[in-house]
């Protein structure tokens, strides 16, 4: 991924906080708000206990959500699922999970929602029923850094001309991975919570015990954090 | 400022209670690691043991490189104070416990207070209720000086089994605990230290070749001896240890030996001894296994022998240790005044 997507990766999550009207998380409140941030955007969630696309969009079709369903629907279990139309985005996730995992998988989809599918469906022609939405296949093992490299599905119904206008889906999932990640455990919260504990350990795993459960997040995803930001073995943070 | 979750969740306040057996004693067992692997010849074949002496060898152990300097002890003070129902109707164990761990150092023979750290943490299954719930729950606990600790989710097929969901509960505020002591570790990784406790959960937080780290084990809760071990054990007089053994585990291999360290006037037969462990690594690369090691070490050991008879541990604890307990006893709040707290705040 270059710099400058990074770059506007990180702007979309500081976008996503100015939007919701919540401040950014410190190191004293270092939790990221997730429902807060839901709740402030035209976004829902809801857990779901044996999630399929099948489930989710049968659980809109009831409420309302949908005049009909698309024939883009299976069985298969997914740990994450995001639909999204013009006026608003509907995030699914696996009840069973691990809150952690479940976590991931929500700031997940709204990496989706944010830089791939809201843009395009705001710059899509007013006639038609557009919507796309994205299955996120479930991973092995809870806390395996295997939910860092997961794999979805990207659907727009019946109409192909949505998902031609849309980035490879190695790319999307790429990149939704990388939101999830800045939102979960943004550099500067991250950065100060392990400059602080630096002394108070000498393992690596302790650091990364430590600052998961701080950050409510997977052991696997701050370990891949703390080495993405290079504060990983603890020995090069002490160097630094 | 009320904390909405408890009850929005049917908690009720939990009398203390005795551990209870699990519901279903399938043949699973409670504890997290098998039994470990033991070398019981190490220092003497089975047929030569017998109790070794340690009260006059070696010179004087004031000046002796070896000798332990610093003194570490971790504390868990909490029980199961709320049920909670989870989705499936089910109670759920909410454990509150106040945490620590301390070091104390010998300065030239005083003992001062060199670090101390004391945290307040509630524990429970957190992955059965709703995740925005849990969230807000992790910020309000923070906001009040908590922090929200993830027990290990139970088998789906255990989620009923309230006593085993308790046990994970304790477990994860132990191992929190482990976290703390660890911390009191990295302050000086390289000093001869004392620790409260096995070695094993500490594995990897001390230079296991270089540095001298001892674990003084008061409770005994695996067997490790053979027939004449025990006869051997039983036969301890004070300042006498049995020969050493060799502990494997997945982490960590130790030299282990039982040593008393009082009950010469009729006490009970097991009176005053306790489970002396040092890393082997350490014992052979470093000390050469050089048997007066052992016997310094086990002699020290004596001398440190707590001698306050108000204590209740005193025949099983050196005074230095005693001391480390009694320093971050004080930085606890008493429990009731903190479960008065955490009430008012979960509104129970």
């Amino acid at each position: 991924m270059t710099k400058e997507r990074l770059a506007e990766i990180q702007n979309s999550v500081a976008e996503f906080y100015a939007e919701a009207e919540i401040p950014l998380p410190t190191a004293t409140r270092c939790v990221s708000p997730l429902t807060e941030l839901i709740g402030g955007c035209s976004l829902t969630c809801t857990e779901i206990s044996e999630l399929s696309s099948r489930k989710a969009l049968n659980f809109l079709l009831k409420r309302g959500g949908l005049t009909r369903l698309p024939q883009v629907l299976n069985d298969e279990p997914l740990a994450g699922f995001i639909y999204a139309s013009r006026n608003f985005g509907s995030i699914f996730v696996e009840r069973e999970d691990i809150i952690v995992r479940r976590r991931f998988s929500i700031a997940h989809e709204i990496g989706h929602y944010l830089l791939h599918f809201r843009p395009l469906l705001n710059s899509a022609s007013n006639e038609g029923d557009w919507f796309l939405t994205e299955s996120l296949d479930k991973t092995e093992g809870a806390d395996t850094e295997d939910e860092l490299s997961p794999k979805g599905q990207v659907s727009a119904g019946e109409s192909d001309d949505l998902i031609r206008c849309l980035p490879p889906l190695e790319t999307m999932e790429r990149e939704a991975n990388c939101f999830a990640v800045e939102l979960l455990m943004p550099e500067a919260v991250v950065r100060e919570l392990a400059e602080r504990q630096i002394n108070n350990f000498l393992r690596d795993d302790d650091l990364v015990w430590r600052l998961a459960t701080e950050l409510l997040v997977s052991r696997a995803t701050m370990r891949f954090r703390l080495r993405e930001l290079k504060l990983f073995p603890i020995e090069e943070l002490r160097v630094n | 400022m009320k904390i909405e979750f408890f009850r929005q969740h049917g908690a009720r306040r939990l009398r203390s209670y005795n551990p209870q057996p699990p519901l279903l004693n399938d043949g699973l067992t409670l504890d997290d690691e098998p039994d470990d692997k033991r070398d019981l010849d190490y220092e003497a074949p089975r047929d030569d043991w017998k109790p070794y002496a340690v009260s006059g060898v070696g010179a004087s152990c004031d000046d002796w490189m070896g000798r332990p300097v610093r003194f570490i002890d971790g504390k868990d003070v909490g029980r199961t104070v709320a049920s909670l129902r989870s989705r499936e109707g089910y109670p759920v164990p909410v454990r509150l416990a106040e945490i620590g761990a301390v070091v104390m150092k010998d300065n030239s023979g005083r003992l001062q207070r060199e670090f101390a750290v004391v945290e307040r943490v509630v524990s429970f299954q957190i992955d059965l209720f709703p995740w925005d719930e849990i969230e807000n729950l992790a910020m309000a606990l923070r906001e009040n000086g908590f922090r929200l600790l993830a027990a290990d989710p139970p088998e789906r097929n255990l989620r009923h089994d309230f006593e085993r969901m308790r046990r994970a509960t304790m477990n994860r505020s132990n191992y929190e605990m482990a976290q703390l002591e660890r911390q009191a570790f990295a302050r000086d990784g390289e000093a001869p230290t004392i620790v409260d406790g096995r070695l094993k959960s500490r594995a990897g937080v001390f230079g296991e070749k270089g540095c001298p780290v001892i674990g003084l084990i008061k409770t005994q809760q695996q067997d490790y001896l053979h027939p004449q071990g025990w006869r051997v054990f039983y036969e301890l007089q004070p300042g006498q240890r049995t020969p050493a053994f060799r502990i494997s585990s997945k982490h960590l291999d130790v030299v282990s030996w039982y040593l008393r360290l009082d009950g010469a006037r009729g006490e009970l037969p097991n009176w005053g001894v306790v489970r002396v462990e040092i890393p082997m690594r350490f014992f052979e690369d470093s000390a050469g296994k050089d048997w007066d090691y052992a016997n310094r070490l086990s002699r020290l050991l004596c001398d440190f022998r707590s001698r306050d008879e108000s204590y209740r541990r005193a025949p099983v604890t050196i005074t230095p240790i005693q001391r480390a307990e009694k320093s971050l006893g004080a930085m606890f709040t008493k429990h009731q005044a903190l479960l008065g707290r955490f009430y008012r705040l979960a509104g129970l």
